[in-house]
């Protein structure tokens, strides 16, 4: 006897056959455009090239540096560093710009970490403090150590250094090895890097609150209270309910799984001055 | 923020905060101590500790070293030991560095560190008449010298610690007191500072 071969017929069931697709796209997309990033880091370094990585960044004359990695420098060495702090400054401004895109898009964590099945599925109630906590802690840390701690084991650092290392002709063990440790704590933790644990996403978010670009917003005529966005954020976030989303990393998992397609992408959202005045 | 999220009780809140304490600490403990102290990059002229303290780990040094001189240790620090390539004080390193914790120094006066023959390793000393870094020293420092048994010697005043002579050192014993490299000449941090 054979099994009737199953197809795709009714009109529901091709609607989520296609949002399968296009999230699949998205989630491609990212992982694609990180390695890429990477992938450029090495050959610039293969080709001595002056470029940087994401830690300090050269485009032509503009210098672009982490600003995580600037607070850290400067509390650890207790010196003010003028061009380093102006490189920094411009890194604020690009994430004001931008919102969270490095993490979603450039951060080769987001697709090496969160991926476990022992995750909590939720993020904790404060986690604005706790990010925020997480942050200044680093700093405090750089400080007392006068050696800036986090940079050591920031997984976009150590990648880089991979890169790096790769172009130039290095060692990838200790890549691999700080990569190992950052998945066993988050294993022992039970939970994600990027949502719950990651200094770095803890200070873009705090910065990217004043982010007016690249905004998702729920259409109120089309959105009927589901959970559809939430289950696939990856920070947890329910687009319909939200009122907060600085924690937005442009992934576009919400636009791209909702059923009554009522996600909207709205590049320039100066809307938020007029949700405040009316608040 | 979605209405669900979880509370933070207390137990996650000592766990959290006794993770990130315990790895911070981990690192700052274990961060690799050379057995040997490392030489730094050309135009580290601060304290090593200060150094460590500037330097952001962000390999930009290392990606444009043209001779591959420079590679980064386990912590990302950048260091220099003669055997992947040598350094020719282009300061190609000093111009992207961008915390400052590289700075310019003149490349005809700075020393880098000194190299160091460990006799018992050298070929020359064996008697086996190997000059090879002797030769490509003559091209470079003119820091090696010859006596009349072809032995070689180390010129400390003229030594920059380029670490040439280790690049080219054909002795790869692993039994020796310089376990960094297994060459029969390694280079030594002056007493000066720059040390790793
Ligand atoms: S370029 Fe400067 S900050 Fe970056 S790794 Fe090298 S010494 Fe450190």
């Amino acid at each position: 006897m054979e099994t009737p071969v199953e197809t795709i017929t009714t009109r529901a069931q091709r609607v989520v056959a296609s949002k399968r697709l296009t999230k699949k796209f998205w989630a491609r997309a990212r992982v694609i455009t990180s390695v890429t990033a990477l992938a450029l880091i090495a050959l610039t370094a293969a080709l001595k090239v002056e470029l940087g990585t994401f830690s300090s960044l050269a485009l032509g004359p503009i210098q672009f540096a982490c600003p995580l990695g600037v607070a850290q420098v400067i509390a650890a060495s207790q010196q003010f560093i003028p061009a380093f702090a102006l490189a920094g400054l411009i890194g604020l401004l690009s994430i004001i710009l931008l919102g969270r895109v490095f993490c979603g898009w450039l951060c080769p964590g987001r697709w090496m970490f969160n991926r476990g099945p022992w995750q909590e599925k939720m993020p904790f109630k404060h986690r604005g403090w706790i990010q925020g906590a997480l942050a200044g802690g680093v700093v405090g840390l750089a400080a007392v150590c006068h050696t800036p701690v986090f940079c050591i084991v920031c997984p976009a650092g150590i990648v880089c250094r991979g890169a790096i290392a790769a172009g130039a002709g290095g060692s990838l063990l200790p890549t691999l090895g700080w990569l190992g440790g950052i998945i066993s704590f988050e294993w022992l933790s039970r939970r994600s890097w990027c949502r719950d644990l990651c200094p770095l996403g803890g200070a873009i978010s705090l910065v990217s609150r004043l982010n007016p670009f690249l905004k998702f917003k729920a259409n109120p005529e089309k959105c009927r209270p589901c959970k559809a966005c939430e289950n696939v954020c990856p920070e947890g976030m329910n687009i319909g309910r939200a009122v907060d989303t600085s924690v937005c990393m442009k992934c576009f998992a919400c636009q791209a799984v909702c059923p009554r397609d009522a996600v909207e992408f709205q590049p320039v959202a100066f809307k938020i001055t007029t949700a405040k005045s009316s608040h | 923020m979605s209405a669900k999220s979880i509370a933070l009780t207390r137990r996650d809140f000592l766990k959290l905060t006794g993770g990130f304490a315990a790895f911070g600490f981990a690192i700052f403990a274990f961060r690799p101590q050379p057995t040997f102290p490392s030489i730094l990059p050309p135009g580290a002229i601060l304290p090593a500790d200060l150094f460590r303290a500037q330097c952001q780990r962000c390999g930009k040094c290392v990606a444009i070293c043209p001779h591959h001189a420079l590679a980064q240790d386990a912590t990302g620090t950048p260091y220099i030991d003669g055997l992947s390539g040598w350094c020719d004080l282009c300061l190609d390193c000093v111009r992207v560095c961008p915390t400052g914790a590289l700075r310019a120094v003149d490349p005809k006066q700075f020393k880098l560190g000194l190299a160091e023959i460990d006799r018992d390793q050298c070929l020359a000393w064996r008697g086996n008449g190997c000059r090879l870094c002797y030769e490509k020293c003559e091209m470079l420092q003119k820091a090696i010298e010859l006596d009349a048994d072809v032995r070689v010697y180390v010129k400390s005043e003229t030594c920059n610690g380029c670490g040439a002579c280790v690049n080219v050192c054909p002795q790869a014993d692993r039994v020796t007191k310089h376990k960094s490299t297994g060459r029969a000449v390694a280079l030594k941090v002056l007493d000066n500072g720059n040390t790793g």
